[in-house]
């Protein structure tokens, strides 16, 4: 499959497919706001994987709703292919949906129960090709399935027919369906068997391979991006922590939360069962942070000068960022 | 265990070939089929399985809370300290359930009334089953439970209501509730998935400890072997309503022996092959309304053999405490097939 | 497409078609599994709604002073009127067959007029939210409030008795239980994620309403119009009882009712003839609606 270079403006090679800048996004609640999202900023190229990790309220949801345009961003922006993604003209837009595609996690409620496989893989083809994809379609479809391991009979029935681990096929195949630029991955082996998660794992890898598009994964523990991503962001309380590659996040993580988080998805081991947390309690309510850094009040190494200052996110060494004063 | 049932002092809890089948509109399913196995006091014990492998429906079983009319436990015997619940009366049932055995639940929001305290849900079960009902003596009897699973300042969470606690926290509540009737085997099923991964090491080490602490038998049903890794004596690893293996834990991950257990451990340490892929297991579980005569893991086995397809296989003991049900692990430790009934070594 | 990707092994695809064996639709069992009395029932009224100008044994409407106050064959009356006349002499049968087309008539009339502004309205508050939301939302407050039966009266009593005006009345008063409860399934099915990716796919908002959201929320839809049918029966019954229905001479079962009355005690077939047979047709219609939310319902599916 080859991409469609037209539907993207000319970038200059080696760009990235997607970059947030300095991207927040703040809801007002009851009682104060809510920081979803503080000051992100991260660019996948082409080709590259970018793993966002971190526990319920982190912002990584939130996060995956701006680069999905589904909500603009209250500071900052979302470019992609160079472009604000809030100023895109009418064409333009069509543009971003040909490029952009997402899975997520619930295999469930991903696909509609009312439509039946043809319809849910091929529909972002229809929406966004219009008559040009007409004879195609059936070519497509099959050549589609097969990518993602179906059987070309698959495509007659419904949802409701298959597994989760095969629905997770059928929404893989229709994220694939227009060779996008950018997969905006959102837990999506989480809710699947743990004997069925290295097969779609494996299946995103080789897709990527073949499609040539960015990926950006989320996810909520270290285990399950670590075979996919090429860099690495941790995030608390909408904010990076820790932004590296992947072989540092896993070697050498020097922010106290990702350490925590590295030990809680080491692969079991019954003779050191490991029962002793480094980090402390719950994650404080995002809409009143504790002052200084946020990771302060479950820190195993915390001192009274995390309390005053916020720790900003600096590089310490080849490309990994981290925000903390404690960290070397 | 060696079979020397006469000798041998009665388990906490020993289940023996249950049965629970599910009969719908689309064909009978055997949720579980066949499931035997023993547990003392202080142990304990995960099953470890992935969706529909049964194990959720065993526990189930064992508390008979499966739901009716389609659900039925067709035959065997749940005998908690040698009485078998399985023939005892809905109301005698009731008093069992709360009293002497209790559940911690996968999701600890639903677990709870959202309407009442948490004082005056702790309180309810201590009035049923251990008919206090003194004010202050109900009242020290909730705080000593919640101190025991380490709530800070209990005197204030008992006026709290569950939408104001965190997940963590209310996991810790659920588990209050489940030990305050002091029961003697405490069963809980996916106690850490819906929680954080920093906060699941948390909540496993206050199952472990309590369960220490009151010598308590303590059944971890999970999807996860990081979860059985921290906190299990002995696991079965289940698949299509039957235990395939069993064993001691450092056993199972030192030698796994019946290739589903083996490719389930290859999975969860992300062992990956020369070409940089993962690991896997290739197909889907077996759908439990058609199963074939023969070992349900056989279209996925790597080491299938052609009798696996047609018969299946007896439970054959490798050492004293691990067993297989599987040919080619028989095989690969020079066990004969000698017609042992499936159910027998336990 | 490069085919590296090894094609997926060993993993049946379950058809419907091959899940174990049909039930066999004989006896008991059949009749435990589906409503077949009440849909024998319905059968019965809606092919005499159907046919009737065809098998209507007299002319309904024509009276026949000689033959006035017949009982039913069995309580001394003949087969010339199997179920006895009325005090004008005219075929009760035949007006009970009659009486089925025109509650038929208006009781589907009723039920899809108010379905179409239901539903319409539903999706649009629910999809779009805010402000219509909260408009639409307060107008349905406002109808599901207002007691029925005085505006019934009022319009009657305004514009005079017709069938047509009952139509209007009727749809007017009953979209609003649609656009309650079909409001709150389209918020759900608006926030699944199958509407989200259709969205990052481009789809337009009329795309989304009439391709995803308006197919899921065809079951409940269609519960509901079933529950709605017997209901409508039942007040165009009681309103025509009251006058405030079809004008006479057009035969109604609540109009018979309302005739029948007066002769209590002298032909109490005028009564009971009209009188079960609105309770029977309804209440078929209710067991067959749930046995239907019942069937339609994923959650009972398997069982």
């Amino acid at each position: 499959m080859t991409i469609q270079d037209r539907t993207r403006p000319a970038t200059p090679p080696a760009s990235a497919v997607i970059t947030i800048e300095a991207v927040s996004k703040v809801y007002p609640v009851r009682g104060g706001v809510l920081k979803a999202v503080d000051n992100v900023s991260l660019s996948i190229p082409r080709g590259k994987t970018v793993g966002v990790v971190g526990e319920s309220g982190c912002g990584k949801t939130t996060l995956s709703r701006l680069v999905l345009r589904m909500e603009p961003p209250t500071e900052g922006r979302v470019l992609f292919g160079g472009r604000d993604v809030w100023k895109l003209g009418r064409s333009e837009r069509k543009g971003f949906h040909r490029g952009v595609a997402a899975v997520f996690q619930d295999p469930y409620s991903s696909l509609n129960p009312r439509h039946r496989v043809s319809q849910i893989v091929l529909e972002p083809v229809r929406v966004n090709m219009g008559r040009e994809s007409g004879g195609l379609s059936r070519v497509r479809l099959n050549d589609l399935l097969r990518s993602v391991g179906l059987p070309e009979a698959a495509a007659g029935l419904y949802p409701h027919e298959f597994s989760g681990g095969q629905r997770q096929r059928i929404a893989i195949a229709r994220a694939i369906s227009l060779s996008p630029d950018l997969v905006v991955l959102d837990e999506p082996v989480s809710a699947l068997d743990v004997s069925i998660r290295a097969q779609i794992l494996n299946l995103l890898k080789d897709l990527q391979q073949q499609i040539g598009g960015a990926y950006l994964f989320i996810a909520h523990d270290l285990a399950a991006v670590r075979h996919m991503s090429d860099e690495i962001a941790v995030m608390y309380l909408g904010a990076v922590v820790e932004y590296a590659p992947v072989q540092a996040i896993y070697n050498a993580p020097k922010h106290p939360y990702t350490q925590g988080l590295l030990a809680a998805s080491l692969p079991p081991d019954p003779r050191r069962p490991n029962l002793d947390a480094t980090i402390f309690g719950e994650i404080p309510s995002p809409i009143d942070p504790p002052s200084g850094c946020r990771f302060r009040t479950r820190c195993p190494i915390a001192v009274a000068h995390c309390a005053e200052e916020r720790p900003p996110l600096r590089e310490r060494g080849d490309g990994h960022l981290v925000a903390c004063h404690l960290a070397d | 265990m060696s079979r020397a049932p006469s000798t041998q002092s009665r388990h906490l809890l020993e289940v023996k070939d249950l049965r629970t089948h599910f009969f719908t509109r689309n064909g009978v399913a055997k949720a579980v089929d066949g499931v035997s196995f023993s547990l003392d006091r202080g142990q304990t014990l995960g099953l470890v399985g992935e969706s529909g492998s049964g194990k959720t429906v065993t526990l189930m079983s064992i508390v008979r809370l499966i739901p009716k009319p389609a659900g039925r436990i067709v035959s065997g015997e749940v005998l908690l300290e040698g009485r078998d619940l399985l023939k005892l009366s809905d109301r005698d049932m009731r008093e069992v359930r709360g009293a002497e055995i209790s559940v911690v639940t996968q999701d600890p929001m639903t677990s709870l009334n959202p309407l009442y305290t948490i004082g005056n849900q702790m309180e309810e079960p201590l009035r049923y089953h251990q008919h206090i009902r003194s004010h202050s003596e109900l009242r020290s009897h909730v705080l000593d439970a919640l101190k025991k699973v380490g709530i800070p300042v209990p005197e204030r969470r008992m006026k709290s209501y569950p939408h104001q606690l965190s997940g963590g926290q209310r996991q810790r509540i659920v588990t209050a509730m489940a030990i305050e009737c002091q029961p003697s085997l405490l069963i809980a099923d996916e106690p850490t998935t819906a929680l954080d991964v920093t906060v699941q090491i948390q909540i496993l080490r206050l199952l472990r400890e309590v369960q220490k602490e009151m010598n308590l038998g303590m059944i971890v049903v999970t999807h996860d072997l990081a979860v059985v890794a921290r906190v299990c004596d002995v696991v079965a690893v289940m698949y299509a309503g039957r235990i395939v293996e069993k064993a001691p834990i450092v056993e199972m991950f030192e030698k796994p022996s019946h290739p589903y257990t083996q490719a389930l451990m290859k999975a969860v340490e992300g062992e990956r092959d020369a070409t940089g892929r993962l690991y896997t297991i290739e197909g889907q579980p077996p759908d439990v309304r058609r199963l074939s005569p023969g070992c349900p893991f056989a279209p996925r086995c790597p080491k299938v053999m052609d009798i696996c397809r047609g018969e299946y296989p007896p439970v054959a003991s490798l050492s004293s405490q691990h067993t297989v049900s599987c040919w080619a692990a028989m095989k690969e430790n020079g066990i004969e097939h000698i017609g042992l009934a499936p159910g027998v070594a336990s | 497409m490069s085919q590296e990707v090894q094609p997926f092994e060993g993993a049946p695809i379950v058809t419907p078609v091959e899940i174990g064996p049909r039930p066999r639709f004989r006896g008991l069992r059949a009749i435990r599994r589906y409503p077949v009395i009440p849909l024998f029932i319905i059968g019965v009224v809606v092919l005499s709604g159907l046919l009737a100008p065809w098998i209507q044994p007299h002319e309904p409407n024509s009276p026949d002073l000689l033959a006035s106050l017949e009982q039913p064959v069995g309580f001394g009356g003949d087969w010339s009127h199997p179920l006895g006349t009325d005090e004008l002499g005219r075929d009760v049968l035949s007006r009970v067959i009659s009486g089925a087309r025109i509650s038929l008539l208006i009781s589907l009339s009723v039920v899809l007029g108010a379905g179409a502004i239901g539903t319409v309205l539903a999706l649009v508050a629910g999809y779009f939210g805010g402000i219509l939301d909260a408009v639409i939302s307060r107008i349905t407050d406002v109808f599901l409030s207002v007691p029925f039966l005085l505006v019934a009266i009022a319009v009657v009593g305004a514009w005079g008795a017709s069938t047509q005006h009952l139509v209007v009345v009727l749809v007017f008063m009953t979209w609003s239980g649609y656009a309650r409860v079909l409001r709150g399934e389209v918020l759900r099915i608006r926030n699944l994620e199958f509407v989200k990716l259709a969205r990052v796919a481009g789809c337009s908002n009329g795309r989304i309403l009439f391709s995803h959201i308006l197919p899921n929320i065809v079951n409940p839809l269609v519960i509901l119009a079933t529950l709605q049918l017997s209901a409508v029966i039942i007040i165009e019954a009681s309103l025509s009882y009251l006058g405030l229905g079809v004008p006479l001479p057009q035969a109604t079962w609540g109009g018979m009712l309302a005739e029948g009355k007066n002769y209590i005690g002298v032909s109490n077939a005028m009564v009971i003839i009209p009188g079960v047979t609105i309770a029977l047709t309804c209440l078929s219609i209710n067991l067959f609606g749930d046995w239907l939310r019942v069937r339609l319902d994923p959650r009972f599916r398997q069982l």
